[in-house]
């Protein structure tokens, strides 16, 4: 029993040091897709903080903004994920920052859809659970047994280790406002006139995400920031998809007038983006052209809500 | 419920606490049940298909030993594997042969109206199968005595352990421990668990890892180089031997936690220097159960050469066929059975003269040559389609360029690595038979290093096992 009592100590010892060691390391990390990203963009304070997936990454180049609206601007979006980490970032961002001028949240068809694996990779934010309820309330939905496997200080290091090691000798650049145009253009003959067919169809919105968007929409309100949800163009979308959606989301944002709409896309911009494959490095990404393009119209659009 | 799971771990603290609370009488019940529940996690109805199995040769092996004649007794058997093997048959073949003879009577002009059958294949129904059927043949040869216990020879069939993929045990070697009284004894406890623990870092620290790899190159194999493919089928040979001997090492753990010592699956077989060594290593269980029940009574090695040709090349044959209904398992099984009879056929050739031990470049040399002719076959082990596979194949040698880069390479290298330093060192020193012998500093800084690998590189997926399907 003795032996068995020591050896649990010893385990515990072991997690504790390894875990601060790792946090520790980790704080230091600017970059990589272990976290470091998430340590960088905590340390900008811009006037307008871009959120989303990659489509905000890769679509929405801050410069533009800038330029036409006169204020300072942050891309925080990233790839592989979508709405919550929005949310989680957010919420960590907002503890340690002024509120905004405007917050741009780009959104997708499946943005307040639950989605199993968008779930699983919010692990990325495990470090920062004691920081943030909202970090923590994800996070521990991902199973019923997170909460336990969290008491492990190592374990928030999970599948970052290498990332955490290879980072401490990286450092990002100052200068990076979060924007990466895309280079390449999709492949197309023009031969199918039919539109793309997505699996994805427009499901029904889960109740976890629209609390965050509630919280979030609450925040500006109190704040006087202006929230922007932003939606980009897809290479021939599906018109029925995309207007049963725009129709659902008109319908939610009906509870949050406050929350202002910009969608950008085939349907609503035809003469710019429409068989238009040449401005798209894929069917869900514009190219860098694409990108400005974007950008401009986006810019434009914000002068006139902003009245500026 | 899965050996990589947090239900599983408190579902074998729950059952280990009552095994050692319960007395010895009742610890058959408390681990029936068990293996029951285990069983149902999956598909809960599937357990009637084991009940029909279990049933089935408990009561051959009945009439076996109480029948004075020898005809009686034969057809006891033969009833015995026909209904088991229909089973195995309906559930994990007959699409099979169904579609096989659907594209025949297509080519043939012929009117074929069968449809295909969509039932779900019962998880480990392969295993279960072969454990059953080992009984009754060992019962019909008069090495085990029938089981009279029904539960007992449930137990037997349904061990949670090694239910879903194996090893597939002998009746010789487990019944007799489900009746020896246990008590509880710390050291099993420790050795028990450390082995686990090895399992479950070659599962999810090793096997899961590579498998973000190789999946992303072989799902979407045209659209890669012969170089990506390349690395991948070497990531898979990895994966394969870490997913499959770590279920088996896991399976020996826990089972070692009550007392109850299952076979060895595995010892380290990509050191072998011989493809028949290789498979004196590789699911070891499997290839004794065809040497001992097909290859031997088709006449083993005691027939013309010819002959045992022909009997080597059936058994790989219906060993690639076991694994799964699909020609890409045959070819991998015919493959080893052309390794086997090429080499057999170059010793006849070429005996061996020397009795001095082979050079260190000799046992490089062979080492390398058996380990890539594994990989060769495991290319249609692994591929959606015997086409895709030779596709790859041609891509492999002839058609390389960029690599298909993804961090997870890096990893997985590192992992690999560490795998083959532990693995030389557990193959030399025995280290999960002779723990005992090992400084206590030693040991647990081992179970240490197992753990926080685990912790920190294990993949938190859940992830289901290879073998499962089979």
């Amino acid at each position: 029993m003795k032996k068995f009592i020591v050896g649990v100590l010893l385990i515990i010892a072991v997690d504790q040091i390894l875990g601060f060691t790792l946090g520790f390391l980790y704080q230091r990390t600017t970059t990589g897709e272990g976290g470091g990203v998430i340590n960088f963009a905590l340390t900008k304070a811009p006037n307008i903080l871009i959120l989303g997936s990659s489509r905000a990454k890769h679509h929405i180049d801050p410069a533009i903004l800038s330029q036409y609206l006169s204020m300072s601007a942050f891309n925080a979006g990233i790839d592989g994920h979508d709405f919550l980490y929005a949310m989680m970032f957010f919420d960590l961002w907002q503890r340690l920052h002024p509120p905004p001028r405007v917050i741009l949240l780009h959104v997708d068809v499946a943005s307040f859809v639950k989605n199993e694996e968008e779930l699983q990779k919010t692990s990325i934010f495990s470090y920062y659970i004691d920081q943030s309820d909202v970090v923590k309330r994800i996070i521990f939905a991902r199973s019923r047994y997170e909460p336990l496997k969290l008491l492990s200080s190592s374990y928030r290091f999970n599948g970052k280790l290498l990332s955490i090691l290879k980072n401490q000798f990286v450092v990002a650049n100052e200068q990076d406002n979060g924007y990466l145009g895309l280079v390449g253009e999709i492949k197309w003959n023009g031969a199918s006139s039919h539109e793309a067919e997505r699996k994805d169809q427009v499901a029904p919105f889960w109740q976890e995400k629209l609390t965050l968007l509630k919280k979030l929409a609450d925040y500006c309100a109190q704040n006087a920031t202006r929230l922007v949800l932003v939606y980009s163009p897809r290479f021939r979308e599906n018109s029925l998809e995309h207007t049963t959606w725009t129709t659902n989301l008109s319908r939610l944002l009906m509870a949050y007038p406050a929350v202002e709409w910009i969608d950008i896309s085939e349907h609503t911009h035809p003469e710019v983006f429409a068989r238009r494959a040449d401005l798209y490095r894929d069917t869900s990404h514009l190219n860098r052209r694409g990108a400005e393009l974007f950008s401009h119209l986006l810019a434009k659009s914000l002068e006139g809500k902003l009245g500026r | 419920m899965l050996f990589n799971s947090f239900d599983f771990l408190f579902f074998f603290i729950i059952v280990t606490s009552l095994y050692f609370a319960l007395p010895h009488r009742f610890r058959w019940v408390l681990l029936l049940t068990a293996s029951c529940l285990f069983y149902m996690s999956f598909i809960p109805v599937y357990i009637l298909i084991l009940l029909a199995t279990i049933i089935i040769d408990y009561f051959a092996g009945k009439w076996i030993e109480d029948s004075s004649n020898p005809a009686r007794k034969k057809i006891s058997l033969i009833v015995s594997i026909l209904s088991v093997c229909a089973i195995l048959f309906v559930f994990k073949y007959v699409n099979f042969f169904n579609q096989n003879i659907a594209a025949l009577a297509h080519a043939l002009h012929w009117n074929y109206p069968l449809q295909a059958l969509y039932l779900i294949l019962p998880i480990g129904l392969s295993f279960h199968t072969f454990q059953s059927l080992s009984y009754v043949v060992e019962v019909y040869r008069g090495h085990q005595k029938a089981e009279r216990h029904f539960g007992i020879y449930a137990l037997y069939v349904m061990y949670f352990p090694q239910l879903v993929a194996g090893p597939i045990e002998r009746p010789q070697n487990l019944l007799h421990q489900f009746y020896e009284p246990k008590k509880f004894d710390g050291t099993r406890l420790r050795d028990g668990l450390s082995l686990t623990l090895w399992g479950l870092f070659k599962k999810v620290v090793v096997a899961d890892c590579l498998a973000l790899y190789v999946d992303a190159i072989y799902n979407a194999s045209t659209y890669h180089t012969g170089t990506s493919l390349l690395l991948a089928t070497y990531f898979f040979a990895i994966q394969i031997y870490c997913d499959f001997s770590g279920y088996s090492d896991m399976a020996r753990g826990l089972s070692r936690v009550y007392g109850i010592e299952i076979m060895r699956n595995f010892e380290t077989p990509y050191f072998s220097t011989s493809i028949s060594e290789f498979w004196s290593r590789w699911h070891i269980s499997l290839s004794t159960w065809f040497r001992d029940y097909i290859y031997i009574p088709l006449g083993g090695n005691r027939v013309p050469l010819s002959r045992n040709f022909l009997n080597l090349f059936v058994v790989f044959l219906l060993s690639g066929f076991w694994h799964g209904a699909n020609w890409t398992f045959v070819v991998w099984g015919g493959l080893h059975g052309t390794y086997l009879i090429a080499e057999r056929g170059l010793r006849q050739l070429m005996p061996r003269r020397s009795t001095r031990p082979m050079g260190v470049f000799a046992h490089a040399l062979k080492l390398v040559t058996t380990f890539h002719l594994v990989l060769i076959a495991w290319v249609f082990f692994r591929a959606e389609g015997i086409d895709k596979a030779f596709a790859t194949l041609w891509k492999m040698a002839f058609d390389h360029g960029p690599l298909f880069w993804d961090t997870v390479i890096v990893q997985g290298v590192l992992v690999t690595g560490c795998l083959l330093i532990l693995d030389i060192f557990n193959r030399r020193t025995d280290y999960w038979e002779n723990l005992s012998h090992f400084p206590i500093g030693f040991r647990l800084s081992y179970v240490l290093f197992l753990l926080f690998s685990v912790v920190l590189l294990g993949t938190d997926l859940g992830t289901q096992f290879i073998y499962f399907q089979f």
